[in-house]
Protein backbone atom coordinates (compact mmCIF):
# COMPACT_ATOMS: atom_id res chain seq x y z
CA UNK A 1 0.00 0.00 0.00
CA UNK A 2 1.91 3.13 -1.19
CA UNK A 3 2.12 5.92 1.37
CA UNK A 4 2.37 9.65 0.76
CA UNK A 5 3.58 11.86 3.62
CA UNK A 6 2.84 15.59 3.51
CA UNK A 7 4.49 18.18 5.72
CA UNK A 8 2.27 21.24 5.92
CA UNK A 9 3.93 24.56 5.12
CA UNK A 10 2.24 27.82 6.10
CA UNK A 11 3.28 31.30 5.03
CA UNK A 12 2.22 34.15 7.29
CA UNK A 13 2.18 37.81 6.28
CA UNK A 14 2.25 40.33 9.09
CA UNK A 15 0.84 43.57 7.67
CA UNK A 16 0.80 45.24 11.08
CA UNK A 17 4.63 45.23 11.11
CA UNK A 18 6.83 45.22 8.03
CA UNK A 19 4.56 43.16 5.76
CA UNK A 20 7.15 40.45 5.36
CA UNK A 21 6.05 36.95 4.50
CA UNK A 22 7.42 34.44 7.00
CA UNK A 23 7.24 30.68 7.23
CA UNK A 24 5.39 29.40 10.26
CA UNK A 25 7.53 27.04 12.36
CA UNK A 26 6.79 23.48 11.24
CA UNK A 27 5.79 22.42 14.74
CA UNK A 28 2.86 24.88 14.52
CA UNK A 29 2.00 24.65 10.82
CA UNK A 30 -0.03 21.45 10.93
CA UNK A 31 -1.97 22.57 13.99
CA UNK A 32 -2.64 25.99 12.46
CA UNK A 33 -3.56 24.99 8.92
CA UNK A 34 -4.96 21.52 9.50
CA UNK A 35 -4.58 18.63 7.09
CA UNK A 36 -4.39 20.48 3.78
CA UNK A 37 -3.22 19.34 0.38
CA UNK A 38 -2.61 20.94 -2.98
CA UNK A 39 -5.06 19.58 -5.51
CA UNK A 40 -6.51 20.30 -8.91
CA UNK A 41 -10.19 19.96 -9.72
CA UNK A 42 -11.28 19.20 -13.26
CA UNK A 43 -14.23 17.73 -15.13
CA UNK A 44 -14.41 13.94 -15.13
CA UNK A 45 -12.77 11.98 -17.91
CA UNK A 46 -16.24 11.21 -19.32
CA UNK A 47 -17.11 14.92 -19.47
CA UNK A 48 -13.79 15.80 -21.09
CA UNK A 49 -14.28 13.06 -23.68
CA UNK A 50 -17.77 14.43 -24.43
CA UNK A 51 -16.42 17.95 -24.92
CA UNK A 52 -13.68 16.74 -27.25
CA UNK A 53 -16.14 14.67 -29.29
CA UNK A 54 -18.27 17.81 -29.69
CA UNK A 55 -15.26 19.78 -30.93
CA UNK A 56 -14.96 21.81 -27.77
CA UNK A 57 -11.81 22.52 -25.79
CA UNK A 58 -11.95 21.14 -22.27
CA UNK A 59 -11.28 23.63 -19.48
CA UNK A 60 -7.97 23.64 -17.66
CA UNK A 61 -7.91 21.95 -14.28
CA UNK A 62 -8.18 24.48 -11.44
CA UNK A 63 -5.47 24.31 -8.76
CA UNK A 64 -5.97 25.14 -5.11
CA UNK A 65 -6.03 23.82 -1.58
CA UNK A 66 -8.14 21.03 -0.17
CA UNK A 67 -8.67 20.40 3.50
CA UNK A 68 -9.37 16.93 4.83
CA UNK A 69 -12.43 17.19 7.07
CA UNK A 70 -13.31 14.03 8.97
CA UNK A 71 -16.38 15.86 10.30
CA UNK A 72 -17.91 16.21 6.84
CA UNK A 73 -19.99 13.30 5.65
CA UNK A 74 -19.70 14.35 2.02
CA UNK A 75 -17.06 16.00 -0.14
CA UNK A 76 -17.73 19.61 -1.09
CA UNK A 77 -16.35 21.60 -3.99
CA UNK A 78 -16.32 25.34 -4.39
CA UNK A 79 -19.31 26.50 -6.42
CA UNK A 80 -17.28 29.02 -8.39
CA UNK A 81 -14.94 26.23 -9.48
CA UNK A 82 -17.97 24.32 -10.78
CA UNK A 83 -19.09 27.37 -12.77
CA UNK A 84 -15.63 27.99 -14.22
CA UNK A 85 -15.34 24.35 -15.30
CA UNK A 86 -18.79 24.38 -16.90
CA UNK A 87 -19.91 21.29 -15.01
CA UNK A 88 -23.35 19.76 -15.42
CA UNK A 89 -25.24 18.85 -12.21
CA UNK A 90 -26.03 15.27 -11.26
CA UNK A 91 -28.35 16.01 -8.35
CA UNK A 92 -28.90 17.95 -5.20
CA UNK A 93 -28.15 17.33 -1.57
CA UNK A 94 -29.74 18.39 1.68
CA UNK A 95 -27.45 19.85 4.29
CA UNK A 96 -27.98 21.75 7.50
CA UNK A 97 -26.37 24.69 9.23
CA UNK A 98 -27.11 27.27 11.88
CA UNK A 99 -29.44 29.15 9.53
CA UNK A 100 -31.52 26.06 8.85
CA UNK A 101 -31.69 23.46 6.10
CA UNK A 102 -30.18 24.08 2.72
CA UNK A 103 -30.19 22.31 -0.63
CA UNK A 104 -27.05 22.38 -2.72
CA UNK A 105 -26.36 21.25 -6.27
CA UNK A 106 -24.00 18.30 -6.78
CA UNK A 107 -21.51 17.94 -9.62
CA UNK A 108 -19.19 15.23 -10.96
CA UNK A 109 -15.55 16.14 -10.47
CA UNK A 110 -12.09 14.68 -10.78
CA UNK A 111 -9.52 15.49 -8.11
CA UNK A 112 -5.79 15.15 -8.75
CA UNK A 113 -2.81 15.62 -6.44
CA UNK A 114 0.00 17.17 -8.49
CA UNK A 115 3.53 16.30 -7.47
CA UNK A 116 2.47 13.27 -5.46
CA UNK A 117 2.12 9.56 -6.22
CA UNK A 118 -1.55 9.71 -5.21
CA UNK A 119 -3.92 8.61 -7.96
CA UNK A 120 -6.69 10.85 -9.19
CA UNK A 121 -10.12 10.40 -7.66
CA UNK A 122 -13.40 11.07 -9.33
CA UNK A 123 -16.79 11.29 -7.73
CA UNK A 124 -20.11 11.68 -9.53
CA UNK A 125 -21.59 13.74 -6.70
CA UNK A 126 -19.66 16.46 -4.90
CA UNK A 127 -21.74 19.07 -3.11
CA UNK A 128 -21.18 22.67 -4.26
CA UNK A 129 -20.74 25.35 -1.60
CA UNK A 130 -18.96 28.68 -1.37
CA UNK A 131 -15.53 27.87 0.03
CA UNK A 132 -13.86 31.08 -1.09
CA UNK A 133 -14.62 33.54 1.68
CA UNK A 134 -12.14 32.45 4.33
CA UNK A 135 -8.54 33.38 4.96
CA UNK A 136 -7.50 30.24 3.09
CA UNK A 137 -9.43 29.99 -0.17
CA UNK A 138 -10.06 26.27 -0.35
CA UNK A 139 -11.48 24.74 -3.48
CA UNK A 140 -12.29 21.36 -1.97
CA UNK A 141 -13.37 19.97 1.35
CA UNK A 142 -12.43 16.31 1.42
CA UNK A 143 -15.24 14.44 3.20
CA UNK A 144 -15.77 10.94 4.50
CA UNK A 145 -17.22 9.66 1.21
CA UNK A 146 -13.79 10.02 -0.40
CA UNK A 147 -11.92 9.15 2.79
CA UNK A 148 -13.63 5.77 2.53
CA UNK A 149 -11.21 5.03 -0.31
CA UNK A 150 -7.94 5.77 1.52
CA UNK A 151 -6.13 5.38 4.83
CA UNK A 152 -5.50 8.74 6.47
CA UNK A 153 -3.22 9.37 9.47
CA UNK A 154 -2.91 12.70 11.28
CA UNK A 155 0.61 12.20 12.62
CA UNK A 156 0.86 15.04 15.13
CA UNK A 157 4.22 14.09 16.70
CA UNK A 158 5.83 13.91 13.24
CA UNK A 159 3.92 17.08 12.17
CA UNK A 160 2.66 15.56 8.98
CA UNK A 161 -0.28 13.80 7.45
CA UNK A 162 0.03 10.38 5.82
CA UNK A 163 -2.16 9.04 3.08
CA UNK A 164 -2.09 5.44 1.94
CA UNK A 165 -4.07 4.12 -0.96
CA UNK B 1 -30.71 26.73 -3.76
CA UNK B 2 -32.59 24.71 -6.36
CA UNK B 3 -31.15 22.97 -9.40
CA UNK B 4 -33.21 24.24 -12.34
CA UNK B 5 -31.40 22.01 -14.85
CA UNK B 6 -32.81 18.96 -13.06
CA UNK B 7 -36.28 20.19 -12.10
CA UNK B 8 -38.08 17.69 -14.33
CA UNK B 9 -35.93 14.78 -13.16
CA UNK B 10 -36.40 15.64 -9.48
CA UNK B 11 -40.14 15.96 -9.91
CA UNK B 12 -40.22 12.57 -11.64
CA UNK B 13 -38.23 10.96 -8.84
CA UNK B 14 -40.50 12.31 -6.12
CA UNK B 15 -43.54 11.05 -8.01
CA UNK B 16 -42.02 7.58 -8.35
CA UNK B 17 -40.00 7.28 -5.15
CA UNK B 18 -42.44 4.73 -3.69
CA UNK B 19 -42.31 2.42 -6.70
CA UNK B 20 -38.55 2.64 -6.91
CA UNK B 21 -38.25 1.86 -3.20
CA UNK B 22 -40.19 -1.32 -3.73
CA UNK B 23 -38.09 -2.60 -6.61
CA UNK B 24 -34.60 -1.18 -5.96
CA UNK B 25 -34.14 0.09 -2.38
CA UNK B 26 -30.68 1.48 -1.68
CA UNK B 27 -29.68 1.51 -5.32
CA UNK B 28 -28.99 4.57 -7.47
CA UNK B 29 -31.49 5.65 -10.09
CA UNK B 30 -30.36 7.29 -13.31
CA UNK B 31 -33.09 9.67 -14.49
CA UNK B 32 -33.18 11.83 -17.61
CA UNK B 33 -36.22 13.98 -18.24
CA UNK B 34 -39.31 12.07 -17.11
CA UNK B 35 -37.72 8.66 -17.58
CA UNK B 36 -35.85 6.31 -15.29
CA UNK B 37 -33.06 4.88 -17.41
CA UNK B 38 -32.13 2.25 -14.87
CA UNK B 39 -30.98 1.48 -11.35
CA UNK B 40 -27.39 0.76 -10.38
CA UNK B 41 -25.43 -0.60 -7.43
CA UNK B 42 -23.31 2.54 -7.14
CA UNK B 43 -23.45 6.22 -8.06
CA UNK B 44 -20.26 5.67 -10.05
CA UNK B 45 -21.91 3.04 -12.24
CA UNK B 46 -24.97 5.26 -12.73
CA UNK B 47 -22.73 8.15 -13.74
CA UNK B 48 -20.81 5.98 -16.18
CA UNK B 49 -24.02 5.01 -17.94
CA UNK B 50 -25.43 8.54 -17.85
CA UNK B 51 -22.25 10.02 -19.30
CA UNK B 52 -22.29 7.40 -22.05
CA UNK B 53 -25.92 7.97 -23.02
CA UNK B 54 -26.18 11.72 -22.42
CA UNK B 55 -22.67 13.12 -22.91
CA UNK B 56 -22.07 16.63 -21.71
CA UNK B 57 -25.60 17.17 -20.37
CA UNK B 58 -27.26 17.18 -16.96
CA UNK B 59 -28.89 14.03 -15.62
CA UNK B 60 -30.00 12.96 -12.17
CA UNK B 61 -28.31 10.31 -10.06
CA UNK B 62 -30.51 9.69 -7.04
CA UNK B 63 -30.04 7.19 -4.21
CA UNK B 64 -33.32 5.40 -3.63
CA UNK B 65 -34.14 5.91 0.04
CA UNK B 66 -37.37 6.65 1.95
CA UNK B 67 -36.08 10.17 2.50
CA UNK B 68 -32.93 11.99 1.51
CA UNK B 69 -30.24 12.07 4.20
CA UNK B 70 -28.98 15.39 5.49
CA UNK B 71 -25.24 15.70 4.99
CA UNK B 72 -23.14 17.05 7.83
CA UNK B 73 -20.48 19.70 7.34
CA UNK B 74 -20.09 21.18 10.82
CA UNK B 75 -16.71 22.81 10.34
CA UNK B 76 -17.92 24.62 7.28
CA UNK B 77 -21.35 25.69 8.39
CA UNK B 78 -20.34 26.78 11.88
CA UNK B 79 -17.51 28.84 10.44
CA UNK B 80 -14.79 26.78 12.14
CA UNK B 81 -13.17 26.28 8.76
CA UNK B 82 -12.33 29.97 8.81
CA UNK B 83 -11.28 30.33 12.43
CA UNK B 84 -8.03 32.23 12.97
CA UNK B 85 -5.90 30.44 15.53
Amino acid sequence: MPIFESHIQVRVQRPESDGKVLMMPPQHALQHAGPILQVTVSPTKQHIDALISQGQTPPEAIPGFAIIDTGASMTAVDEDVCRRLGLQPTGSQKTAHAGGPDIRACYPIQVSFPGTPLPSFSTPRAMSVNLQFGKTPYILLFGRDLLARIKFVYNGPARRIELAF
Amino acid sequence: MSVPELAEEMKYFEQHRGELLQCAPGKFALIKGAECIGTFDSAENAYEEGARRFPGTAFLIQEILPEDPIQEMPTFYTGLLYADI
